[in-house]
């Protein structure tokens, strides 16, 4: 799940520079599509609309987003999410009248594990595949200087644009197959900003500009915590803090440039 | 023929005039040179060609078309590339990664990586940075950065290039050497070339006509013997001389 969650991010905010912490939106909508539409549906065929929903809305909202830059942009995008969270809540309350949504009925574990498998297959390789085609290049050209890009031909704000939708494609595919496999859904879980801020922990934790880079991270992310979790129940997040702080510290670029600084080995060039 | 060329351009920046009603053309397969001291709006008239700015009034004809108002990326694939006067090579990809970059938006517009790198190997060669293709732009020389700048905008195959100071800052045997690469590029790849530049012996070295900006006007157009002498010109840079 944050394999896939953590490669959208790279595709958007590791190639061009744009950090998003409002990826807990598209999760969101890709839940509620799922909430919405199960028993109407059959499962294969909501998972891809909740990516597409979460795709339509980030195109949306990319509009005005994606018009300003640095941490502007950051802020807006977590406000937009918190934004999207409340507008659920007031559905829920005022038009609906209830807080969240029971799913029942749900599938058998292994449907979940394999599409969730299925999903991040496809995000490492969306990934991998956009970086070195010439979609990828342009986005990674507007990291490093985006008048400079623009003067080269590169038409910026499409690129950046169409990022932001792709990006947004997989979280919305995550969300509807975690919807249903919690069974209850509301707003405050689904839209948790939390879920942003871990998609960001993890990207830098394995490095944000390398396909690899949140597959390790996400492993090792998800292994420390439970290890620790087990271990020192009352500790834990202080200690997952301090460790993220001093990895931040010392290794910016994440564990594996690290690590091929700790062996001196070569940067690999593309 | 007027390849590029200017009418009436005007630019504000709240109070201040940057560029005075400037009516300008440059021909084909000439090599115009733009001067004039600081402030006199040189950089700013070629963030308007190259649609970084749009005018307050004035159009810009590209091949007879005009091209006022279009973004910079249109206007780059119509044919026209520049350079920054600060470099701006793309530091983290390597000098192959950065003209490939050129090659795949510009003009050419390749759909293929691999295709685009070979083509950027020759323009590579044609600048004389083979030797340095897989560093990184952030570990070149400022003369070979700027030489990458120039290779990058070749990439785009553009039919005008404007060069905005590229010899500034260069010794005098790096800018022997960059004017054979200016002239080669006229000569060998057909650029029209238009250039701000602060160094007199490349200006007038290379220059088929100069153009004298000051305070937003220009002051002076003509040949370099011509312009050198022109009483207006050697005032706005040496001042007048005083009745002592």
């Amino acid at each position: 799940m944050w394999i896939a969650l953590t490669e959208s991010w790279i595709i958007l905010s590791g190639y061009t520079g744009y950090i998003s912490l409002g990826h807990a939106a598209f999760f969101g909508v890709g839940a509620y599509s799922m909430a919405l539409l199960w028993k109407k549906l059959p499962f294969f065929t909501i998972v891809p609309l909740g990516g597409l929903s979460s795709m339509l809305l980030a195109l949306a909202i990319g509009i005005p987003c994606l018009r300003i830059r640095g941490p502007y942009f950051v802020i807006l995008t977590l406000g937009l999410s918190e934004f999207t969270k409340y507008l659920f809540i007031n559905w829920e309350v005022n038009v609906s009248g209830t807080v969240g949504r029971i799913l029942l009925g749900a599938p058998g574990l292994h449907t979940f594990y394999y599409s969730m498998l299925v999903i991040a297959g496809l995000g490492v390789a969306a990934a991998w595949w956009i970086r070195d085609s010439r979609f990828g290049v342009g986005l990674r050209s507007i990291k490093e200087d985006e008048e400079a890009a623009e003067s080269l031909g590169i038409h910026t704000s499409l690129f950046k644009w169409l990022a932001f939708g792709v990006s947004a494609f997989f979280p919305g595919l995550v969300g509807s197959v975690m919807a249903l496999r919690w069974t209850y859904i509301d707003p405050y879980t689904v839209f948790n900003p939390i879920v942003s801020f871990q998609i960001i922990v993890i990207a830098f934790l394995g490095g944000i500009t390398e396909v690899k880079g949140p597959i390790l991270g996400a492993i090792l992310l998800t292994l420390v915590s439970e290890v620790l979790w087990a271990k020192y129940p009352y500790y834990y997040m202080i200690m997952l803090g301090t460790l993220l702080i001093i990895l931040v510290y010392f290794i910016p670029n994440g564990i594996l440039d690290g690590l091929k600084r700790l062996f001196r080995l070569p940067s690999e060039g593309i | 023929m007027a390849i590029l060329s200017g009418k009436n351009i005007s630019k504000r920046f709240g109070g201040l005039v940057a560029l005075n009603q400037i009516d300008f053309q440059i021909h084909v397969n000439e090599i115009v040179g733009l001067i004039g001291p600081n402030g006199a709006g040189k950089t700013t008239l070629f963030n308007i060609i190259s649609g970084m700015y749009s005018p307050n009034s004035g159009q810009i004809y590209l091949d007879g078309d005009d091209i006022t108002g279009l973004k910079p990326h249109q206007i780059c694939r119509r044919g026209l590339a520049r350079t920054f006067q600060i470099v701006r090579p793309f530091l983290h990809m390597t000098v192959l990664e950065n003209v490939r970059v050129g090659f795949l938006f510009g003009r050419e517009r390749m759909k293929s990586t691999i295709q685009a790198e070979k083509e950027a190997l020759r323009i590579i060669e044609f600048v004389g940075l083979q030797g340095k293709m897989h560093l990184p732009a952030q570990n070149l020389t400022l003369a070979d950065r700027k030489r990458l700048e120039v290779a990058r905008a070749l990439a785009t195959k553009p039919r005008v290039l404007l060069l905005d100071e590229v010899l500034a800052g260069l010794t005098s045997t790096e800018i022997s050497q960059a004017m054979v690469l200016i002239e080669a590029i006229r000569k060998e790849l057909d650029i029209t070339l238009f250039m701000v530049e602060h160094v007199m012996k490349a200006i007038i070295g290379l220059s088929h006509r100069i153009i004298v900006l000051r305070y937003g006007e220009k002051i002076a157009e003509g040949r370099a013997e011509e312009v050198a002498k022109d009483p207006k010109v050697i005032e706005a840079y040496l001042g007048k001389e005083s009745p002592m």
